[in-house]
């Protein structure tokens, strides 16, 4: 089928998390044909088995399917699936560039969101356009005349035209298909210039190496064709040039200007095929490359440790083979005294740290051991310079620092004002200064702080939930860096330092912290032989302290002839137990209370 | 040629009642049928397995349960008969029999004695009437020493007594009570379990309902460390974790003897053993069977259902050497693993072995081809920890 470049949409659809942007995604590939109802799986686009159980989108996916309009045309639709949740933001940014428009999905009850809002924003940063879709309409609270006013006043695009539909009850995707064509403006660019391609997504296959998810703006890419990459120079020869079928690779002879879908060379070294960087004809290269993404610093930062020593250079490959993908993933080798070697990742937010510490264990099947995760403060100091510091053991003497400053970001919270009392009192627990507050509707706030990032990346979402009942959003995005009170909190288990629990704290809430973690390794550590103090201290000065008592005896009074083999299955279970803990000078802590310290909140 | 060293161990498990604490393979025979049921089902049972005693040297039998005393007495009778059929049974061959207070009468006496049981052990747990009470037991301290006096006189002087420590009430002071009422008795040995809240007990759901008085945790070391202080100072010598036996030439009561159990130490030192009756457990060299433990299944087919059936490999069997053997206050011998397994025990535990002599746990005593290695009274304190430790990774 030859394609004509006008009969072509390049798109992706944005939401709010839960607004049923993914549901929407398999409607649209199952009334395209593309899936039998037999081979629709839920939510086809999400891949990891992590995306499926939480309910996420992680990757970008790309799909191509053929839509025969009410005009008796076929259309060629490339839906390309974005996440949704503000750690990936860089992501979402990488898949709109491919686009040329945008479905905004919006739950016909729940209205706008703080995501709703800063999707719409970026993609019209990449002068995409964007058309309202009010999903959800079969719920009995869905209010979409409401809803369609609010998306104009808040958003400022057009809605009172927006299809109406229920993507769980498929009510309404024709019209969705039908708007795809109508409003998503075609493709430009022109197949005789030369080559020009984004790279926009890239994968690792065992057997084809890196598989690079393109965007073609100008020319043709054929196999067998002679490619070079803008960045670093890099030539290779086109192997193989395709689209995306539902979760396949679907190999194809050419693909020209205006389409999207991939192409594979003998690439090994996962660091060639950078996201974001312009690929191009060897022979005729393009004058200048597409302008590349904007490089989105790591804001959170924490030690990832194999739990086995020498898994060392595997967790080293893993990393690698995901940075491949994840190209806002960072790392650098890192040895500590209770850890041993590891390495220290930076991550967009807590929810990617999250993510990505899962897929090294469940997709690499490593043993981790994760440290606090902290975010980067500078620090001066009294000779003059200024350390970014990432790591808290690397924090210099107290006499040697002049000041401090921790990142602070401006966040937006969208919240009903029956939680409004809640919110406010929240952000100001965790050191926020209110800089706006505009009531969207009469029921409906659009808060504005600036909070210390430090405050945010522990459970602030989760705080955010449960004060609200679920009924709270919250986007953020860096500010900048203010001075700050900030110390150095410390924990001692049996006396001895623990540099993978150290945490740069603000001086006031340092009791408070330390008093929380010293309680929360009590019940994690095991009993010993001996009493095990566990302290906290802020600049050798204890501040909090609890104990864990001694074991007396752990004995099996009874031994005859058939209790052996339980008594050996004991002390299997016994010797289990032992091989999964950290060794801190005679104290054996389990992994579990490396983790557990990180959410002190969550009962 | 005298064969090798083989025991026997019979289970029947009847009771009269059901104890707070028992998670034990017993049950209350619905009749006396049951219980003439499963003797036959056990006669058939020896007797498919009848031939494996034959050149063989039995040094122990012991009859357990349940409460082997609560049946007729000439069910163990058949049984014995039948064994001896198969296997000679001297008098040097000890004959044991467990028994609760309250179930023994001076006929079953004589029959046991005839017999040829030479060895009975009593079940007090504790000569406190309110301990004896929320344990569930059927009898009273007097019914006790009225079945012990009957025994001594009946003709069976080699008497255990169990007791128990951690009783729910128990106080140190009650459980003095207890050691210096049994003491007085000079019994030959002295069994002294801590009590353990085993799932599906009544016990189990009282303590998770908060209902069970037990005493806390740091009385309750207590309380375990009072009674083998105690014993130990009352000639009682302790030769493992829970077993006491009268020292030899403390009284004129042991005649010099040495009044350890025969066929306990056999489990610890893995001699060759057969259990018949249901979930008896068997070990030949080092094959490793268990019967059924459902009574049905049993008796369907009595030996010939297993819960398990294993070869052990070398790695298995020296744990189990290790963690058996060091169960005893003497240890092991060191020289006996050589002899068992054809390697230096030092190359295999060496490091463990030292490890734990630093830390206080075992040490060793003799030298050359007698040297042993032990668990010192804190290393048998934390015995599960440290017998961990020998578990080799396959």
């Amino acid at each position: 089928m030859k394609i004509e470049q006008d009969h072509i949409r390049n798109f992706c659809i944005i939401a709010h998390i839960d607004h049923g942007k993914s549901t929407l995604a398999d409607r649209i590939l199952e009334k395209t044909g593309l899936l039998t109802e037999r081979e629709m799986q839920d939510q086809v686009l999400d891949n990891m088995d992590l995306e499926r159980e939480r309910g996420i989108t992680i990757k970008s996916q790309a799909v191509r399917t053929v839509y025969t309009a009410k005009n008796g045309e076929e259309y060629v639709f490339n839906l390309i699936d974005t996440p949704g949740h503000v750690d990936f933001n860089y992501e979402v940014s990488r898949s709109l560039a491919a686009c040329d428009g945008a479905v905004l999905v919006v739950d016909a009850s729940q209205g706008v969101e703080a995501q709703t809002l800063a999707n719409v924003y970026l993609a019209l940063d990449h002068d995409l356009d964007v058309f309202p879709v009010l999903n959800k309409i079969d719920l009995a609270s869905s209010d979409p005349d409401r809803v369609a006013e609010e998306i104009e006043d808040v958003i400022g695009i057009e809605a009172l035209d927006a299809p109406r539909i229920s993507a769980k009850a498929g009510i309404g995707i024709e019209d969705v298909l039908e708007s795809i064509v109508l409003k998503i403006p075609a493709p430009t660019g022109s197949p005789d210039k030369p080559l020009k391609c984004l790279i926009f997504d890239s994968l690792y296959d065992p057997y084809k190496g890196v598989i690079v998810f393109i965007r073609i703006f100008d020319g043709v890419i054929r196999p067998g064709e002679r490619i070079r990459f803008m960045a670093n120079g890099m030539e290779e020869e086109v192997a193989e040039a395709g689209y995306f079928g539902a979760g396949r690779f679907i190999p194809c002879d050419e693909l020209s200007a205006g389409m999207v879908g991939y192409f594979t060379a003998t690439i090994k070294d996962v660091r060639e095929a950078r996201v974001g960087d312009t690929v191009t004809s060897a022979i005729t290269p393009c004058p200048e490359a597409l302008p590349g993404y904007k490089k989105v610093n790591p804001m959170v930062y924490c030690g990832v440790y194999p739990a086995d020593t020498r898994d060392y250079p595997n967790l080293r490959d893993a990393l690698e083979k995901l940075q491949l993908n994840d190209a806002s993933l960072t790392f650098e080798p890192e040895t500590s005294l209770a850890r041993g070697f590891g390495f220290r990742c930076g991550f967009l937010g807590l929810l990617h740290l999250d993510i990505i510490t899962e897929r090294l264990e469940r997709e690499y099947d490593l043993d981790l051991v994760t440290t606090a995760p902290g975010v980067v403060y500078r620090v001066y100091k009294t000779d003059g310079a200024m350390i970014e510091l990432t790591n808290p053991s690397n924090l210099p003497e107290p006499s040697e620092i002049d000041y401090m400053e921790e990142p602070v970001v401006s966040a937006e919270i969208m919240v009903s004002t029956e939680y409004l009392g809640a919110i406010i009192g929240l952000c100001q627990e965790r050191r926020g200064i209110q800089t706006g507050m505009e009531y969207l509707e009469e029921t409906r706030v659009l808060l504005k702080y600036d909070l210390p990032l430090n405050e945010i990346i522990y459970d602030f979402f989760d705080a955010l939930k449960s004060r609200s009942r679920g009924y709270a959003s919250f986007d953020y995005e860096l500010k900048g860096y203010v001075r700050s009170e900030l110390v150095k909190l410390d924990i001692l288990i049996n006396k001895e330092y623990v540099d993978a629990l150290s945490f740069i704290v603000f001086k006031d809430s340092a009791y408070a912290r330390g008093s929380r973690m010293c309680e929360k390794l009590k019940g994690e550590i095991p009993r010993h032989l001996f009493e095990i103090p566990i302290q906290a201290a802020v600049g050798g000065k204890i501040i909090a302290r609890e104990t864990v008592k001694a074991v007396r005896k752990d004995v099996l009074a009874k031994c005859y002839g058939g209790d052996i083999s339980r008594k050996k299955k004991l002390l299997e279970k016994q010797k289990e137990g032992k091989k999964k803990m950290r060794q801190i000078g005679s104290v054996e802590v389990p992994k579990e209370a490396f983790l557990s310290v990180l959410k002190l909140d969550d009962e | 040629m005298e064969g090798k060293d083989i025991s026997i161990y019979i289970h029947i498990p009847f009771c009269v009642r059901k104890c707070n604490y028992c998670d034990f393979n017993s049950l209350v025979p619905p009749s006396e049928d049951t219980v003439f049921f499963y003797t036959d089902a056990l006669i058939r049972e020896i007797k498919s397995r009848g031939e494996l005693l034959s050149d063989r040297h039995l040094v122990s039998v012991y009859i357990g349960g349940g409460t082997p005393s609560f049946i007729p007495s000439s069910c163990i009778g058949r049984i014995l008969d039948l064994i001896s059929s198969y296997i000679t049974i001297d008098d040097d061959t000890e004959i044991t029999l467990e028994s609760n207070p309250g179930t023994l009468n001076e006929m079953k006496i004589k029959d046991y004695v005839s017999f040829g049981i030479n060895r009975v052990s009593l079940g007090l747990q504790s000569a406190v009437e309110e301990e004896l009470k929320i344990l569930g037991r059927i009898h009273s301290f007097e019914d006790f020493k009225e079945n012990y006096d009957k025994l001594y006189w009946g003709g069976i002087d080699n008497i255990n007594v169990d007791i128990m420590t951690s009783i729910p009430l128990q106080t140190p002071e009650s459980l003095i009570k207890t050691l210096d009422e049994v003491i007085k008795l000079e019994p030959k040995h002295i069994s002294a379990y801590s009590l353990i809240i085993e799932q599906n007990t009544p016990f189990y759901d009282k303590l998770r309902y908060g209902l069970l008085p037990l005493p806390s945790e740091e009385e309750s070391y207590y309380i375990y460390k009072l009674s083998q202080e105690y014993l130990v100072s009352r000639n009682y010598a302790r030769y493992e974790i829970s077993n006491y036996s009268l020292e030899p030439g403390c009284s004129k009561n042991t005649g010099g003897k040495d009044y350890r159990c025969v066929h306990n130490p056999r489990y610890w030192d893995r001699g060759d053993y057969l259990g018949f009756g249901v979930s008896a457990a068997s070990l030949m060299g080092d094959h490793r069977f268990t019967n059924t433990a459902d009574l049905n299944e049993y008796a369907s087919d009595p030996g010939q259902i297993l819960s398990e059936d294993l070869m052990l490999g070398q790695k298995d069997a020296m744990a189990e050497f290790m963690f058996l053997g060091l169960r005893k206050t003497e240890g092991i011998r060191c020289a006996d693993f050589k002899e068992c397994f054809d390697v230096d025990i030092d190359k295999v535990y060496g490091r463990v072995m030292r490890y734990q002599i630093d830390r206080g746990f075992a040490r060793t005593d003799g030298k050359d081809e007698e040297k042993r290695f032990c668990l010192t009274d804190t290393g048998l304190d934390y015995s599960n920890i440290v017998m961990s430790e020998y578990l080799l990774d396959p």
